[in-house]
């Protein structure tokens, strides 16, 4: 199956989705992305963790370390308020988007 | 986040840059441990599942260095980083550096201090309200800037009261008040105080710092106001500028003065370069001058400007001013005082005064305007300088670039780094520009007479950044043009070493500058020369008299309260008590120390016009004569010449007899060649004549060393004052000076000796500006060759490593070492003649606007023009011999490995 290619935009959104849920630190990201859409989807670090330093300088997602699974220290992510805020209008924005190619897909 | 908290992470991100490194680190090993884990988990082996992890994540260091760009501050971790490389690069080159560093500081530093120096004297406006609405009023065909046109007090009056366009007329003077007396506790000071009408701080729209200016008010009554405004310096001086300054009193001339005030800082009055320690009213004019009186009409010795409102026309004021002065003309009568200029029957003549008026302006307007020139053909050099370094280090460089480039370096990152590196250079010139402003400018300020109040001198910002701008466009556009042009393309060949130079061409852009600047030099050079043999010339021309062992002093004892007789009784006493001195031959007084020039104090400048008895004038001839009043043995203590008749002696002096000397010239100009002893003179161009002519001296400088011989008559003043005395002794005569002071303050303590000097070091003073200007051309003259030999150095040398396979190949071929030198030597000369004939040519132009300022040498000087062209070939060829040995030594094996 081929694996679309994840936009820069959605790439943020999806991740800040992913920490609406629950704080989690880099490798969290990457596995919920591919289990929750069915091993669509795949992140490659390089996009990653660019990103996710991107939206820590945006003020979206904060970070922390702490103690992962297997006993060891791992950066946590969470959402911030202003995070949860950008969260909300982007999701806005991709419902619109997707209304709008669906409708111009399903003209004859 | 917020902007503070931004500037939190921004700056985290600059300083603990390895923290937040490490931490990344820790953080990607944790997720690859993790994904190892995993791998495990579904089944691979310890080794496969971290290896398989590794290529999952990618490619650790690209994603490293994304991620730190993220942070926000990479460009400025750059930029220090450029910084750091181009400090190293200065160091490793320090031959470059140094060159570099000296070009743009010179270039910089001797621009800025020279236009600093240029702006305060002929452009700077005054630092009052409107100053383009001032206009001063004088004479016509009169030089502003060389004459003054003086008036009196009435006339003044008269004009600002019947002319309403003048309703904002101002009147002031600095000529009469030649030093005044400021009695300290512990001695006397002279200083300069500035006679000023009521009107003058309002009209200019200028308001005290401390306390109040003077008003109308302050400047009813003759006599009545013994008030002062000091300047801003002064007080600082003399009241260590302290605030409760209001009501403090100084002694001028023996009368109480009360401070009310405190100029502005930065407020010098209206005479550029002769700034005033204090104002006062017209209505004191007697007690400052010891005199003369403000009310009188004759006594002529204001000068005035006016504030025009803005519309008016200058020549409805020009007509206004001269209906006024014909009618006055028409009341006007008696004898005119001997120091002012004639203005009768000429028409007065408005003119936009701005910049105020200056006689510094006049002495020096000229020279200066030569010396911007000048020194712009230096910055010219040293900007082609810097120009010809770039070039050849750029192109040395190709190399670094074009394997940076290979390995993958942006041509935008380049270019970056070098724009710093260029920037750096620049700034750090510009640093050592700002420093040699500053020494240049201090230096300059000693060279100006000693009147002028070198406060006002400070290094002129503007000045400084234009030429830092430009040389910073210099260093930019030459840092980069290399660069910009690389291609691609070109990666191989610039890897290898090779540029894609017309190596072949002798006249390629680096030598073309070079040939410039030599050009450059020889015209500076050339300059220095014709300003060598000019002074040399003024110093060897004829006094007539002997200049040495002479001692000049003033003194005014009519301005310590002496009048008529006792002045008399006062002089005989002082030149009585100084003969007894040992080592005195003769001693002497005269009203007019001769070579003065015309802004010295205690001297009196007299010419007035006379005429011989029987004799009328034809028409248009002159009839002006210079006066000198003088003591009995005058002629003797000058060494002047006794041509015809006798000196005065002292039945003369006691008796106060009408009888006169003339020298040769004034003899036959009253007289035509016919007998001059025993006929009769007098003032004035008809009418009486009483005065005898009892003898003819020969002809002697009166003013300053380049004047044609000036008609003079020498008369008897028992009791005038000022008067110079002059001391002739036979061995050297600074060693009598403390023993005449000591003999004068035990004669009177009050009547201090002012202007001690030799006539020696007078005459050195009046060539003052001729010593000025031939400092600087020949400063300027041989840094700009100095700084032409390094280029065409530099030029010369870059080719020859240019060629370096080139000549391999020749010798290898059997070419001789001398004929290597050969080559290179003709080169680089073939350059410099190049430079030295287009240098001639451009002199031989320019020399004639020196005309005017040259001495006894024509323009076109042939020892000048000889000599510079072969000192330059020589400095060419010195300039040259370096790189060319280096020619002569290569070593055709290491030449033919370079490759």
């Amino acid at each position: 199956m081929e694996k679309p290619d994840l936009l820069q935009g959605t790439l943020d959104m999806l991740i800040l989705k992913v920490l609406s849920r629950e704080a989690t630190h880099g490798f969290g990201i990457c596995q919920r992305i591919q289990h929750w859409s069915n091993d669509v989807l795949s992140v490659g670090e390089g996009s990653l963790y660019p990103a996710l330093y991107r939206l820590q300088d945006n003020g979206w997602i904060e970070s922390e370390w702490g103690q992962s699974e297997n006993n060891r220290r791992a950066k946590y992510y969470q959402l911030t308020k202003a995070g949860r805020k950008q969260l909300e209008a982007e999701s806005k924005g991709w419902d619109q988007m997707c209304l709008a190619i669906r409708q111009i897909m399903q003209t004859a | 986040m917020n902007v503070w908290q931004k500037l939190q992470y921004r700056l985290r991100a600059l300083f603990q840059k390895q923290k937040l490194d490490l931490e990344m680190d820790e953080e990607f090993r944790s997720h690859i441990e993790m994904r190892t884990q995993q791998n495990i988990g579904s089944g691979m082996s310890a080794e496969e599942a971290r290896f398989v992890a590794l290529r999952q994540f990618g490619w650790a260091e690209s994603i490293r260095e994304t991620c730190r760009e993220q942070r926000g501050v990479s460009w400025l971790e750059t930029l220090v980083m450029d910084i750091g490389y181009g400090l190293r690069q200065l160091r490793k080159n320090p031959g470059f550096a140094v060159v570099a560093l000296i070009s743009l500081g010179l270039g910089i530093g001797c621009t800025a201090a020279v236009f600093t120096f240029v702006d305060t004297v002929l452009l700077r406006k005054l630092p009052v309200r409107s100053p383009d609405q001032l206009v001063a009023i004088g004479g016509r065909d009169q030089n502003f800037n060389l004459n003054a046109s003086y008036f009196s007090y009435p006339f003044y009056q008269h004009v600002r009261d019947t002319q309403p366009i003048f309703s904002e007329l101002i009147a002031s003077s600095m000529a009469v008040s030649s030093g005044v007396n400021l009695r300290r506790t512990d001695g006397i000071d002279r200083v300069r105080v500035e006679i000023v009408s009521g009107n003058y701080f309002e009209v200019l729209g200028v308001s005290a710092a401390v306390g109040r200016v003077l008003t109308p008010k302050d400047d009813q009554t003759p006599s009545a106001h013994p008030v002062v405004v000091v300047s801003h310096t002064a007080w600082q001086r003399r009241f260590g500028g302290k605030a409760e300054v209001c009501g403090e009193t100084v002694r001028l001339n023996g009368q109480v003065f009360t401070v009310i005030g405190v100029a502005p800082n930065g407020f010098f009055g209206t005479r550029p370069g002769l700034a005033p320690d204090f104002w006062a009213p017209i209505m004191m004019t007697k007690e400052l001058t010891g005199g003369i009186s403000p009310v009188q009409r004759n006594q002529n010795y204001l000068e005035f400007m006016a504030r025009l409102r803005p519309g008016v026309d200058l020549r409805k004021a020009e007509a206004a001013v001269a209906v006024a002065h014909q009618h006055w003309l028409g009341a006007e009568s008696g004898p005119r005082p001997a120091k002012a200029p004639l203005l009768q029957n000429q028409p007065l003549q408005l003119k936009p005064a701005p910049r105020g008026l200056s006689i510094l302006r006049g002495h020096y307007g000229l020279p200066l305007i030569i010396l911007m020139g000048a020194v712009s053909l230096l910055f010219l050099i040293s900007c082609s300088n810097v120009a010809i370094l770039l070039l050849a280090r750029a192109s040395a460089r190709t190399r670094e670039f074009g394997i940076r480039l290979a390995l993958g370096a942006g041509r935008r990152r380049i270019i970056r780094q070098l724009i710093t590196e260029n920037l750096l250079l620049c700034l750090l010139g510009g640093g050592c520009g700002l420093a040699i402003s500053i020494f240049l400018g201090r230096l300059l300020r000693t060279y100006l007479p000693g009147t002028a109040d070198t406060g006002q001198f400070a290094p002129n910002p503007g000045a400084f950044s234009f030429t830092l701008l430009v040389s910073v466009l210099t260093g930019l556009s030459f840092g980069l043009a290399p660069s910009l042009a690389l291609r691609r393309t070109e990666l191989v060949r610039a890897m290898k070493g090779h540029i894609t130079s017309r190596s072949g061409r002798t006249l390629d852009t680096r030598n073309l500058f070079s040939a410039i600047q030599v050009s450059l030099s020889v015209v500076l050079m050339i300059g220095a020369g014709l300003f060598l043999r000019t002074l040399h010339n003024l110093k060897s021309v004829d006094l007539g008299f002997h200049r040495e062992h002479l001692l000049l002093a003033s003194l005014d004892p009519a301005k310590s309260g002496y009048v008529n007789n006792r002045i008399g009784i006062f002089w005989n006493q002082l030149i009585e008590r100084i003969r007894q001195l040992p080592g005195v031959n003769s001693v002497s007084l005269a009203s007019h120390g001769s070579l003065s020039g015309v802004l010295a104090t205690g001297t009196r400048f007299i010419n007035t016009s006379m005429h011989a008895e029987g004799i009328a004038p034809e028409p248009g001839e002159n009839t002006m004569y210079y006066i000198n009043f003088v003591a009995p043995s005058y002629f003797k203590t000058l060494g002047m010449r006794l041509l015809a008749g006798r000196d005065f002696n002292q039945h003369d002096q006691q008796n106060a007899a009408n009888v006169a000397l003339v020298n040769e010239t004034a003899a036959r100009a009253f007289f035509k060649g016919e007998e001059a002893i025993r006929r009769r003179i007098g003032r004035g161009k008809a009418g009486p004549a009483e005065i005898e002519i009892i003898g003819i001296v020969n002809d002697a400088k009166y003013l300053n060393v380049k004047e044609a011989a000036l008609p003079t008559v020498y008369m008897l003043s028992p009791n005038g004052s000022p008067m110079t005395l002059h001391v002739r002794s036979l061995t050297d005569v600074r060693m009598l000076i403390s023993l005449i002071q000591r003999e004068a303050g035990a004669l009177d303590p009050n009547v201090p000796l002012f202007n001690i000097q030799t006539m020696a070091g007078r005459v050195d003073e009046s060539l003052r500006q001729e010593r000025l200007l031939f400092s600087l051309a020949s400063l300027l003259g041989v840094l700009g060759t100095l700084l032409a030999a390094i280029g065409l150095y530099g030029a010369l040398s870059y080719s020859v490593i240019q060629r370096t396979r080139e000549i391999g190949i020749r010798m290898a071929l059997g070419a001789q070492r001398s004929s290597m030198l050969a080559m290179a030597l003709r080169r680089g000369m073939i350059v410099a003649t190049v430079g030295i004939c287009a240098g001639l040519l451009g002199a031989a132009g320019l020399a004639r606007l020196l005309r005017v300022l040259l001495f006894g040498i024509s323009p076109i000087d042939r020892a000048t023009f000889v000599v510079v062209p072969i000192v330059l070939a020589s400095v060419a060829l010195v300039a040259c011999w370096i790189p060319a040995r280096r020619a002569a030594n290569v070593d055709p094996l290491v030449a033919l490995r370079y490759e």
